[in-house]
C-alpha cells in the first residue's frame, strides 16, 4: 500500500455520512427522505441540528434551541457582529457578504459559538470537583477566583458590559413549557451563581446557562459549536437593513481628525 | 429557579471615542473634514511611496513599521512569490473556481477562497502558533529536540508535516531558496536541520512553517502570520476563480452518481443523548 493510497481510494469520488441526492428518486438525509418524511412534518431547527450533529431532535429541544437563537439576534448595530453587518450596509455591500462577514466575525475567543467550548468546559470540571469530588461551592468559586488574580472572572458568570442577563430566565421560562426538568448540570451552574451573587455579586450570562442546559440534554461543545454556526445571523441582517437603504456612508462616519496618528513623524523614502 | 440574572446594570465601561494608529496619518482637506489631500503611511507619502517601491516593499512597511533593508527585501520578495498561487488542486483554490463557475458575485470570490485557506491542511491557520513554537525552537538544541519528536515524547511541531501521506519535497525546495539569500537566518536554518532530521518520521517542513520562519526571520509578529499568509496566497486563489467565471458550470466536477457513494455505517456509537427523538415517523 503507497503512502498516498487513502486518497486515491478518494479520487473522483464522494463519500457522504450525511446523504445526496439520488437524482430522479429522493434527497435523502440521514437515511430519511428529505421531501417526504421532513418537509411540513419537521421544524427547519430540527433539521439544522441534524444536519449539524447527525442526530434528529426531539421538537421540544430544537423549540429551545430556536429561542437561544432568538436571544442571539439582537438588532443593535455596536454589537462587535452586528458593527460588521452595519459597515457592509453603509457601503451598500450585499446581503450575503454582510451577513456572512458578521458571521465570521463572531467566530472569536470572546463570544460566539466558540465560548461554548470554555463554557462547557467549565461547567463540567465544577461539577467533577463539587459533585464527585466533594469540594464545597464556596471553597471551589475561591480557588477560581484566586487562581484570576483575586478577580471573579469565573467562565460564564460575568459579562464585560453589564452586570446580569435577562435572557437566562426566558430560556428557563421556554425550557419549563417544554418540559425540560432542571437538569444536574444546571442545577449546579445556579448553586454557584447563588453563592458568587452573594459574595462577589456577579451572576451568570447566558454562556452559562446554555452550556449547562447543553450537556444535561448530552450535547458536546463540538455539536453546540457547529449548531450555532451561524448563531448571529439575524441581528446582523437587522444592522445590515438598518443601514443599506441609506445613503452610502453614514453608519459611523468619521473625519480625518477623528483618528489620533502616533506613528512615525513625516521621512522620504531613501535609496532602496 | 433564579432570578439573581434579571437584575442588569449597566457596569459603565467606557469606551474608545476616538480611533488611534501608528499606520495611517492623513491631513484632510481644506474645504471637507471626511476627504483627504495627503496620506502617510508610518510617515512616507503615499505618492512618494508609489513612486519608489514595489508592492511587497509597502505590505512590509505597513505590518513592520520601516521599509526593508536590502536583505529583508529580497526575503520577503521571496516569500511572496513562494506562496502567491496554492495551486489549482488546493481545496481554497477549488473553492475558488466553484464560486467562479457557479457565478457568485465578483466580489465574494475571494473572500470564499481566503475562508477556505483558512484551514490547517496545507494552509494558514496555523501560522500564528508555528511562530511561537519557532522562537521556542530558537532557544533550544534542534538535535535534542528532533530526536525527543522521533521518539514520541514532543509532539511534532506545526510548521513541519506531512502532505498526501508524505514529505512535501516541493516545499523543501522553496525553503531552500529562501535560505540562499538569508545570510546567517537562524529560523530559516533551524526550520531546514529539523526538517531533514525528521525524514525518518516521512515528515518534513510544509508551506506553513516556511511562512512563519521566514516572518520570524523578518521580524514580524506571530498575530500577523494567519492574515500574512492568506494575503499573500491571494492573488493565485483569486486567478484560479476568475479563469472559471465565464465557463459553463459543467466545467466544475459533479460527480456521477455511481461515484457519490452515501455510507451511514461510520455511526459514531455513542450513547443516545436526551435530545434526540427516536423516530421521526
Amino acid at each position: 500500500m503507497s503512502s498516498f493510497s487513502e486518497w486515491d481510494e478518494r479520487r473522483g469520488k464522494i463519500k457522504s455520512k450525511k446523504g445526496g441526492w439520488r437524482i430522479g428518486t429522493k434527497v435523502e438525509s440521514h437515511g430519511y427522505d428529505l421531501v417526504n418524511d421532513f418537509v411540513g412534518k419537521c421544524s427547519y431547527m430540527q433539521i439544522v441540528i441534524l444536519n449539524a450533529t447527525g442526530k434528529m431532535p426531539t421538537r421540544e429541544f430544537s423549540a429551545w434551541i430556536e429561542a437561544a437563537f432568538i436571544c442571539l439576534s439582537w438588532p443593535d448595530s455596536r454589537v462587535w457582529c452586528n458593527r460588521v453587518g452595519a459597515l457592509g450596509g453603509t457601503v451598500h455591500a450585499t446581503p450575503m457578504a454582510s451577513v456572512s462577514a458578521g458571521n465570521m466575525a463572531a467566530e472569536s475567543l470572546a463570544y460566539g459559538p466558540r465560548t461554548f467550548i470554555k463554557g462547557m468546559n467549565f461547567i463540567k470540571s465544577a461539577y467533577k470537583t463539587i459533585r464527585e469530588d466533594g469540594v464545597a461551592v464556596a471553597d471551589f468559586i475561591q480557588n477560581e477566583v484566586d487562581a484570576h488574580g483575586g478577580k471573579p472572572h469565573l467562565m460564564g458568570y460575568a459579562r464585560p458590559l453589564v452586570r446580569g442577563d435577562e435572557r437566562v430566565s426566558a430560556l428557563e421560562r421556554v425550557a419549563r413549557d417544554n418540559g425540560f426538568e432542571v437538569g444536574p448540570y444546571v442545577s449546579l451552574a445556579f448553586e454557584i451563581e447563588e453563592e458568587l451573587a452573594k459574595k462577589f455579586d456577579e451572576v451568570m450570562n447566558l454562556n452559562s446557562y446554555m452550556s449547562a442546559f447543553m450537556i444535561d440534554q448530552g450535547v458536546t461543545s463540538t455539536d453546540a459549536c457547529r449548531i450555532y454556526s451561524a448563531m448571529v445571523v439575524s441581528g446582523v441582517a437587522a444592522s445590515y437593513v438598518d443601514n443599506v437603504d441609506d445613503k452610502p456612508g453614514l453608519f459611523s462616519p468619521l473625519q480625518v481628525d477623528d483618528i489620533e496618528y502616533r506613528g512615525e513623524s513625516e521621512r522620504k523614502v531613501i535609496g532602496l | 429557579m433564579s432570578k439573581l440574572s434579571d437584575n442588569v446594570r449597566n457596569r459603565g465601561k467606557q469606551f474608545a471615542t476616538r480611533l488611534a494608529t501608528n499606520i495611517s496619518q492623513e491631513v484632510a482637506s481644506d474645504h471637507n473634514p471626511y476627504l483627504v489631500k495627503q496620506v502617510r503611511y508610518h510617515g512616507y507619502d503615499h505618492l512618494d511611496l508609489m513612486d519608489n517601491c514595489e508592492l511587497s516593499d509597502i505590505i512590509f512597511l505597513l505590518f513592520r513599521g520601516e521599509l526593508p533593508n536590502s536583505e529583508q527585501r529580497e526575503l520577503f520578495r521571496r516569500l511572496a512569490v513562494a506562496l502567491i498561487n496554492p495551486g489549482i488542486r488546493h481545496p481554497a483554490t477549488q473553492a475558488s473556481i466553484t464560486a467562479g463557475v457557479g457565478k457568485t458575485i465578483p466580489t465574494n470570490v475571494l473572500p470564499v477562497a481566503l475562508s477556505i485557506y483558512g484551514g490547517e491542511f496545507d494552509g494558514a491557520a496555523n501560522v500564528e502558533k508555528a511562530m511561537k513554537q519557532f522562537q521556542d525552537l530558537d532557544k533550544k538544541s534542534i538535535d535534542e529536540v528532533a530526536q525527543k519528536i522521533l521518539d514520541g515524547e514532543l509532539e511534532v511541531p506545526v510548521g513541519f508535516g506531512s502532505l498526501y501521506g508524505d514529505v512535501d519535497h516541493y516545499a523543501y525546495r522553496l525553503l531552500e531558496k529562501m535560505i540562499e539569500i538569508s545570510k546567517g537566518s537562524n529560523v530559516l536554518v533551524c526550520a531546514k536541520q529539523l526538517s531533514d532530521l525528521l525524514k525518518p518520521m516521512n515528515i518534513g517542513i510544509i508551506k506553513t512553517g516556511i511562512c512563519a520562519a521566514t516572518l520570524l526571520e523578518l521580524g514580524f509578529l506571530p498575530k500577523q502570520g494567519c492574515g500574512l499568509m492568506q494575503l499573500l496566497a491571494a492573488p493565485g486563489l483569486l486567478a484560479h476563480g476568475v479563469e472559471y467565471a465565464d465557463k459553463p458550470l459543467a466545467s466544475m466536477f459533479f460527480e456521477t452518481d455511481d461515484n457519490y457513494e452515501i455510507d451511514y455505517s461510520e455511526d459514531d456509537g455513542d450513547e443516545r443523548p436526551s435530545f434526540v427523538r427516536e423516530n421521526v415517523a
